[in-house]
């Protein structure tokens, strides 16, 4: 099989993160989220709480003992959510194989993309980029021609760390951690191997397999002789059929000014389009999602004529959309727009059967310019063809 | 403020008012309905969502003066459900309602009649009477092929054309088309043809449904104007071009079917049980028949022959069968005749020997 280029992507200290981004005070400032209760939970630590000690799924009460000036913060699922799913879109526009974990975690396959997208490490360092300045977060990658190394490699560096392991540094990377880096290895396991003398996942590589296979019974034997060798040749999964395809952003301040929403919007509707004809689909609805800057949730959806891939067509029904809704600065933050977003769906495959128009060439002339604007942008990158008001002013 | 009024008269109002209604605006005030006294007999019931707006003048005994808003849904559920002949209603302090039948009490929260919008005047638009069943019909062979995509206004209304003798209405939705003539004796004299919403429609329609003989018309751009049985009703037209649908109907399609208006429709729905709006029906043509079939590999597949008189060379073509039943639907004639071009070329269906109505369909490409 060709070398595998496995990314592993996971955000630091996700929850906590969202509260600091959101929150400017606690920046800086040892922030546990979580239920306070006397059976309350650590479902996240910043890192500044990290030094004292404390870690997620931890009883609250224990963090607070070893961390008493740590400051308790109730989740609010709703933006871990959003910044979730801005953070997975993001992914999905370097491979169509993502593989989420959990709403903070993903691999990530860009095997085959160098020339597309260049070096592993620009792509990883890109992705980085991306993830600071659009959701606000920081991400950790691990790169190793394998999930299993990618993921421990992710975590080596944490936080904002960036690591990678080539196919013949894997075994020198992997054989000084100790067992219970490999996974299946609990506690029980770990006690298990402890006492046939293995601490090191080295100690597991050079141990006869035989021997472990009737220790851990066949499975699990073969399967830590396999990880602690290297090798792992489960894939990166991605792709279940996406119920929508999305992008939205949070600006870096409230907006009233409805041309630079608009103009927002076009750019996330010119990726919704490539996405969508990059996985061969049409959409039947196109939706609009606002949030206000005083948190209230807008969502205006509209059930198409015509199913699309047309970026063009997409971005007319969300411009209508918006330009129902009130925005207006006279109206304090009910009337300003702290995020935009739009997604598409009700998807059907591009080749299945359609419904003829009867302008039809005018119909398929937006889809195959959209075709050509991919190809462009494949070969020479994003920047090889932009909207001229996507341009920044030269300095 | 306080008016007594039989409750067949009030609902009479009331039950448009309800359906014109807003109650997704962002203004609360178009969920409500106005009550205004006019004199000491008459009550004026007056709806709108800024688009369509309801006037009705209906009879009742007055006591003062003025008027109140209360909501439109709340005020026409409460009354449907009152259990005697008459009601009272009364302003009373802070805009409440006071709704009294029999034994029964009930207050509403109400809103002052002086924020209620305006509604379009019609007095010095020049009405003409027209024959209300007429224009139901029209509106009937038309309003189902009327677009939903908002962002396509110019679509979301259907086309009204009228000469004073003769009139016509055409819709689209970019996937069909459905066009009737018919003699309108009275009609409005337009010099070009208006577009009424599709809402506007769906109300003019329920107006019609309580009016015998003639109604009055009126069209003063950018409204359109109809009257009777004590209801008046201001419609906004949508003030774009309708595409030039003469373009869109074949005139030369060289298949000619003559097939039974029942068996095609029949063939079509049990087609429709293995198919989806999405998959389509296949229509083949044969000597002396015509094949429908459809397949969909989560179901299974289905195949028919029907008698039919078949003129052209063998061809199939794709339908969303929806269409097709939309259009069948209208026609009262024993059979009907299907012109088919190519295979992904528009097709036409008429009723046979009238030339009044017909519907254009484009093809699915399966």
């Amino acid at each position: 099989m060709a070398l595998r280029h496995i990314l592993h992507v996971d955000l630091d200290a996700f929850f906590a993160s969202v509260e600091q981004r959101d929150n400017p005070e606690l920046r800086g400032l040892p922030v546990l989220v979580g239920g306070s209760g006397g059976r309350g939970v650590v479902a996240a630590a910043s890192y500044e709480a990290r030094t004292f000690g404390v870690h997620s799924a931890m009883p609250m009460s224990e963090a607070l003992r070893r961390c008493p000036k740590a400051i308790i913060v109730s989740p609010t699922m709703g933006r871990y959510q959003e910044a979730s799913t801005a953070f997975f879109s993001i992914l999905e526009d370097f491979s169509p194989l993502v593989e989420g974990l959990s709403v903070d975690e993903a691999f990530v396959d860009i095997s085959g993309t160098e020339r597309l997208l260049g070096s592993p490490r620009d792509v990883a360092r890109e992705i980085k980029r991306r993830v600071a300045s659009e959701v606000g977060l920081i991400a950790s990658v691990g790169i190793a021609p394998t999930k299993f190394v990618a993921k421990i490699a992710s975590d080596i560096r944490k936080p904002d760390g960036l690591c990678i392991i080539g196919p013949t540094e894997v075994l020198a990377f992997l054989h000084p951690l100790p067992v219970k880096r490999l996974w299946g290895v609990g506690a029980v396991a770990q006690e298990k191997l402890a006492g046939m003398g293995l601490h090191t996942i080295g100690d597991v590589a050079n141990y006869p397999q035989n021997i472990l296979e009737k220790k851990f019974g066949v499975a699990q034997g073969s399967h830590l002789y396999a990880l602690a060798n290297g090798h792992d040749s489960r894939s990166v999964t991605g792709g279940h059929e996406a119920v929508s395809i999305g992008h939205e952003q949070t600006f870096s301040s409230d907006q009233s000014d409805i041309a630079f929403i608009e103009n927002v919007l076009l750019g996330q509707c010119d990726k919704v389009g490539r996405r969508l004809r990059r996985h061969d689909l049409r959409a039947r609805t196109a939706v609009l999602k606002i949030k206000y800057a005083d948190f209230k949730r807008v969502t205006r959806r509209q059930t198409l004529d015509d199913p699309t891939s047309d970026s063009q067509v997409l971005f007319q029904t969300v411009r209508t959309l918006l330009r129902s809704l009130p925005i207006d600065s006279n109206r304090g933050r009910a009337g300003r727009v702290r995020l935009c977003g739009v997604s598409a769906a009700n998807m059907e495959n591009r080749h299945g059967p359609r419904q003829l128009g009867f302008h039809e060439e005018e119909r398929a002339k937006g889809e195959r310019l959209g075709d050509v604007m991919d190809k462009i942008k494949d070969r020479f990158g994003d920047l090889g063809l932009t909207r001229a008001s996507h341009t920044k002013p030269r300095d | 403020m306080q008016f007594k009024i039989k409750k067949t008269e009030f609902l009479k109002g009331l039950r448009l008012a309800q359906s014109i209604a807003d109650r997704k605006s962002t203004m609360p005030m178009l969920a409500n309905v106005l009550l205004k006294l006019e004199g000491e007999n008459q009550l004026l019931v007056v709806a709108t969502d800024l688009n369509v707006s309801l006037s009705a003048h209906l009879q009742s005994k007055n006591t003062g003066e003025g008027g109140i808003t209360v909501g439109a849904k709340a005020l026409h559920d409460i009354i449907t459900n009152l259990p005697g002949e008459d009601v009272e209603v009364k302003r009373a302090d802070n805009n409440w309602a006071e709704i009294r039948s029999g034994k029964v009490k009930y207050r509403l929260v109400g809103m002052p009649d002086r924020d209620f919008p305006k509604v379009p005047d019609p007095t010095e638009s020049q009405f003409q009477n027209v024959d209300a069943s007429t224009l139901r019909s029209m509106i009937d062979h038309t309003l189902f092929s009327v677009s939903n995509d908002e962002t396509r206004f110019h679509l979301n209304g259907v086309l009204f054309e009228s000469d004073g003798d003769n009139s016509r209405m055409v819709s689209t939705d970019g996937h069909r088309l459905s066009k009737i003539d018919k003699a309108l004796a009275g009609g409005p004299k337009l010099t070009a043809g208006v577009i009424i919403p599709k809402k506007g429609l769906l109300e003019i329609k329920r107006t019609l449904d309580g009016i015998a003989g003639n109604c009055e018309l009126a069209i003063k751009t950018p409204f359109l104007f109809l009257q009777g049985n004590d209801i008046h009703l201001a419609v906004k037209l949508i003030e774009s071009q309708f595409p030039r649908y003469e373009a869109v109907i074949p005139k030369n399609n060289e298949r000619k079917i003559t097939v039974d208006r029942g068996l095609l429709l029949d063939a079509l729905k049990r087609a429709l049980l293995m198919s989806s709006e999405t998959r389509g029906v296949k229509v083949s043509l044969g000597e002396g028949q015509l094949m429908i079939s459809s397949d969909n590999p989560d179901i299974g597949e289905v195949k028919e022959e029907i008698e039919a008189q078949v003129s052209g060379e063998e061809v199939s073509v794709g339908f969303n069968p929806k269409y097709v039943v939309d259009i069948l639907s209208q026609i009262s004639t024993e059979t009907v005749s299907v012109e088919i071009g190519g295979e992904l070329d528009p097709v036409v269906i008429r009723p046979s020997g009238e030339l009044d109505f017909l519907g254009v369909v484009m093809p699915m490409r399966i």
